[in-house]
């Protein structure tokens, strides 16, 4: 009998699917060589000393090494921009991320010029995405909660963050919808209770990140459950989980050192000047230690404030508006986050059901099995076990999400119906 | 949670023995020295000048502050307020108040808790020796003048024993008894809030002697806080924490309040298994502590507590240093060894446990911080330190006036929650170790014969069934204890089921061998 995915297979899968942002997904690097030469690609490693860029050659793909003393120049995302736009550390001749100065640091976060609509009334929608990232939190169930408040033109979508992490999977459909789709056509803003893990990392697609109070956000390290225990992914994995950090907290517009302080240990430092311009360091270089070598950064609602990851905080929506410097606003699109609570609710009544059916249709499955000299009984069983299958279907259809994070795929459902048909057929 | 969920790590939907352990990393804000900010606890604390007819603030967050009024806009109000013996201009958003109150509003009781509050160490002030409590006999519940102090006591297992619903009957019976609820306007319409007229004159007191066992209690944390902050941010209800013991997580629910007291022996903190955090590799149990202390930070800022985190931090981890001194009677304090260069002044709270300072017992030692009233006090966590309820009284300034409403229907409604869950735990409890027997109805589960005939075999299941039926229904009557997430009632259910199939199996076969001449058997 073919039985769903291993779980490991899933979890492999599911970590080089999930790891390998498309370079067609993110902007060309251009690199100017002392010798002017002009070599473009995606960079994907900084090291020290060198950089590793992925240069296209027709459909071919090939990583090349380019060492500090040969640059002379580094442009990032020459395509996102239709024009270069130089890193800090560009014009100098190092493209490594020196100890003390600031590593292609992306423009600092700042709170956008409040769009209004034609009565001068800022039209707001608030969606709550909660829960498990995978299962309960996904890009797909966002798309829909987005498509339900189109037609009501929302001016700012406030994404309201409550969740503890989850599936990695699920970290660039959200990525990409958040960032190529819904801030073409709204403000979009984090506003977060708890982002933790795979949470930190979507809410981190947001330019705008406001945060409650009681609010968290990091604990970013990436790990898979093994027989001695839960190992933190390592090796290419890694390299993976860490540059896909990088292209979110640029799509964020924040330095990318944060990121990587929540998902691996390192020493992150910062200063911040009179004008509260906060400079990072990968190391102790600045006044404020933010992360000790030791340690695994999650920031709370105060240090992410001082440190410009937030622009400000706020418990209600009335604050939240007017740090946001939204002066007149009404809340537009209720049923954007109604669907988003009813998806959970419809995936948490799921959750509880599925193994229950799951074991009705084994135990009928093999009582029907037992039942080998006596047809009648036997059909009787396979009827049960069919019943209980449908079942199980029009549960998961109502949670679709399950689908993906779950052994009760479309193939999975397949295979049983088909396994039922033929023990069905009368014996000979 | 499958392998894909487990990849990432969940905070909430981790296992018994994922949560093997919690601590603490002092993840964030590790920039000392770090000075106490200027909005600094609670504003019970705030004072009028000396002398000066006071008026009176009730700030949404639950503050209650006294002071002149200088200036008021549209939007905002510029008040003096006196703060530990110094006097200073603050400026609030109109949108943070919930209520002024001018000069002569201020209730003549309330005199008192402003004199007291002028005085800068609670400890300093005498009790006047002719001040009698009010008592049925002495006072009329119809009073307006009169202070009610609700007190209920909150004993037993943090998240268990203190649970969401604990506190959830604990405020409506209160409600109910105290009849000071009124119907809400703007963010509160359609609920009820505290009568503004007699939010200062009924107080509930809430007397903690409870701790934590469990790692994941910290998430329990979770659900039960945001209930009392409810009661004090919206609703206005005064909620003032006694602590006698708040350990292990445990320690992060007085926070919620801005009135802290403790008792002579009091303490708060005691999360010492964080350091013995052990899921996996070093990595993932960092991110796992990180993550933790990120939660527990949360409960300080938003109880307006958050300039002592670094204090926090030394009550989850035993490597981390604590050391304070005070400047302009606020504390500063400084997370890493001491050095030369920080000058004198300096008192330590807590050192690394590392060799020569590894104490026999990290709690009993220095090696992690457990907050004591005297520090309490010294720090500005706590107001005071009182013994009994009349010194509570006298603490918040009531004395002159009061009356204390024990034996309440609160507090029968929370000792019927723990008497529940006690008598739960004996009927269900699905182990056996050395402190807990094997819950009752599963020994009699286990007690039932297999059966020989058929007819046995279908006694012995009906019977098996209705126990399994009895277990499922107590489960979900605790479920926020015993099975948030469904699973245990999940795994009943599948044994329902085939108990079910397996009667049907047996009546089949029973029927069969009847048909054949067989007979019962």
């Amino acid at each position: 009998m073919k039985r769903p995915l291993s779980m490991l297979a899933l979890l492999l899968a599911s970590l080089v699917m999930t790891l390998t942002f498309a370079a067609s997904s993110f902007a060309l690097d251009r690199i100017t060589l002392k010798n002017g030469k002009v070599v473009e690609g995606v960079i994907t490693k900084e090291g020290d000393g060198f950089v590793f860029v992925d240069v296209m050659i027709g459909k071919m793909k090939r990583a090349e090494i380019i060492t500090a003393d040969q640059v002379s120049k580094i442009e990032r995302d020459i395509d996102a921009k239709g024009a270069a736009a130089p890193s800090t550390a560009g014009t100098t001749a190092t493209p490594t991320i020196p100890a003390g100065a600031e590593p292609a640091k992306p423009a600092e976060p700042e709170p956008a010029t409040p769009p209004t609509s034609d009565d001068g009334v800022t039209k707001v929608c608030f969606i709550s995405l909660e829960d498990e990232v995978g299962t309960y939190l996904n890009a797909d169930a966002l798309k829909k909660s987005v498509e339900l408040v189109k037609n009501q033109n929302p001016d700012i979508v406030v994404l309201v963050i409550n969740s503890g992490g989850g599936a990695l999977l699920e970290v660039q459909p959200l990525s990409d919808y958040i960032h190529e789709e819904m801030k073409k056509h709204y403000r979009v803003v984090g506003w977060i209770q708890s982002a933790i893990s795979a949470a930190s990392m979507t809410v981190f697609n947001c330019e705008e990140i406001y945060m409650m109070r009681e609010g968290n956000v990091g604990g970013t390290v990436a790990f898979s459950m093994q027989g001695g225990g839960a190992k933190a992914i390592d090796g290419e994995g890694l390299e993976r989980v860490l540059k896909a950090g990088e292209e979110i907290s640029k799509r964020g517009k924040r330095n990318p050192l944060i990121m990587r302080a929540m998902q691996v240990f390192g020493e992150l430092s910062a200063d911040i000047d009179e004008n509260g311009k906060v400079t990072w360091y990968e190391g102790t270089q600045g006044k404020y230690l933010v992360n000790p070598d030791d340690r695994i950064l999650t920031l709370n609602s105060d240090n992410a404030k001082k440190f410009g990851v937030s622009l400000g905080t706020a418990d209600t929506k009335d604050e939240l508006l007017r740090l946001m410097g939204v002066k007149e606003w009404k809340e537009v699109g209720l049923e954007a986050d109604k669907y988003q609570r009813e998806f959970r609710e419809n995936v948490k009544k799921f959750s509880a059901l599925a193994n229950k059916l799951l074991s009705e249709f084994d135990l009928a499955k093999a009582a029907a099995n037992s039942a080998a000299n006596d047809e009648k009984l036997r059909l009787m069983y396979l009827g049960r076990a069919e019943g209980k299958l449908k079942e199980l279907q029009s549960a998961v259809r109502k949670a679709p999400s399950f689908e993906k994070y779950s052994q009760f795929n479309k193939e999975w459902f397949e295979d049983q119906f088909d396994q039922l048909r033929k023990l069905k057929k009368p014996r000979t | 949670m499958n392998q894909l969920q487990r990849m990432m790590g969940l905070a909430r939907g981790l296992t018994a023995p994922v949560l093997a352990s919690l601590i603490v990393v002092a993840a964030a804000s590790l920039c000392s020295p770090v000075s106490a900010s200027d909005e600094s606890k609670p504003a019970s604390k705030s004072v009028a000048p000396t002398n000066a007819a006071p008026d009176r603030v009730v700030l949404r967050s639950g503050k209650v502050v006294d002071g002149l009024i200088l200036e008021e806009t549209e939007t905002q109000i510029t008040m003096t307020v006196v703060v530990a013996g110094i006097s200073a201009k603050t400026t609030y958003p109109k949108s943070d108040i919930l209520e002024i109150k001018r000069g002569n509003n201020v209730k003549p009781a309330d005199d008192a808790a402003v004199k007291a509050a002028e005085t800068t160490t609670p400890a300093a002030l005498e009790k006047p020796a002719d001040t009698k409590p009010a008592t049925d006999t002495l006072a009329k519940d119809d009073d307006p003048d009169l202070t009610r102090l609700y007190l209920v006591k909150l004993e037993g297992r943090f998240g268990s024993d203190i649970a969401k619903t604990t506190l959830a009957n604990l405020f409506s019976e209160a409600d109910k008894e105290l009849g000071d609820a009124v119907p809400g306007a703007g963010t509160m319409q359609g609920k009820t809030v505290v009568d503004p007229s007699k939010r200062d004159r009924n107080i509930i007191v809430l007397k903690l002697d409870t701790g934590s066992e469990g790692r994941s209690d910290l998430f329990k944390a979770e659900d039960i806080v945001p209930v009392v902050k409810e009661q004090i941010v919206d609703r206005g209800r005064r909620v003032v924490f006694w602590i006698q013991r708040a350990t292990g997580w445990a320690a992060v629910f007085p926070f919620v309040s801005p009135d802290i007291y403790f008792t002579p022996d009091g303490r708060l903190g005691g999360v010492s298994d964080l350091d013995e955090f052990d899921i996996g590799d070093h990595l993932v149990n960092e991110k796992q502590i990180s993550l933790r202390i990120g939660h527990a930070e949360g409960f300080l800022i938003k109880g307006g507590y958050g300039e002592h985190i670094p204090a926090l931090h030394a009550m989850l981890r035993k490597q981390e240093w604590l050391y304070v001194k005070f400047e302009g009677g606020k504390p500063i304090y400084l997370e890493r060894e001491l050095e030369e260069s920080d000058g004198d002044g300096w008192t330590l709270l807590s050192d690394d446990g590392a060799g020569d300072n590894k104490d026999e017992s990290a709690l009993s030692g220095n090696d992690l911080f457990l907050l004591e009233p005297d520090w309490a006090e010294k720090l500005g966590i706590s107001d005071g330190t009182a013994a009994t309820i009349d010194d509570l009284a006298f603490r918040l300034g009531v004395h002159r006036h009061y009356k204390t409403i024990e034996k309440n229907k609160a507090q029968k409604a929370v000792d019927a929650w723990k008497s529940g869950i006690a008598d739960a735990i004996k009927d269900i409890n699905p182990q056996q170790t050395e402190q807990r027997r094997l819950g009752r109805l599963w020994r009699e589960i286990n007690e039932l014969p297999a059966g020989s005939d058929f007819d046995e075999r279908k006694k012995s299941r009906g019977k098996k069934i209705t126990l399994l039926r009895q277990i499922r229904s107590i489960i979900s009557k605790y479920a926020e204890v015993f099975d948030a997430d469904g699973t245990w009632r999940s795994r009943i259910d599948v044994d329902l089921a085939k108990l079910q199939q397996e009667a049907e199996e047996d009546a089949r076969q029973n029927r069969s061998q009847n048909s054949g001449g067989g007979g019962r058997r």
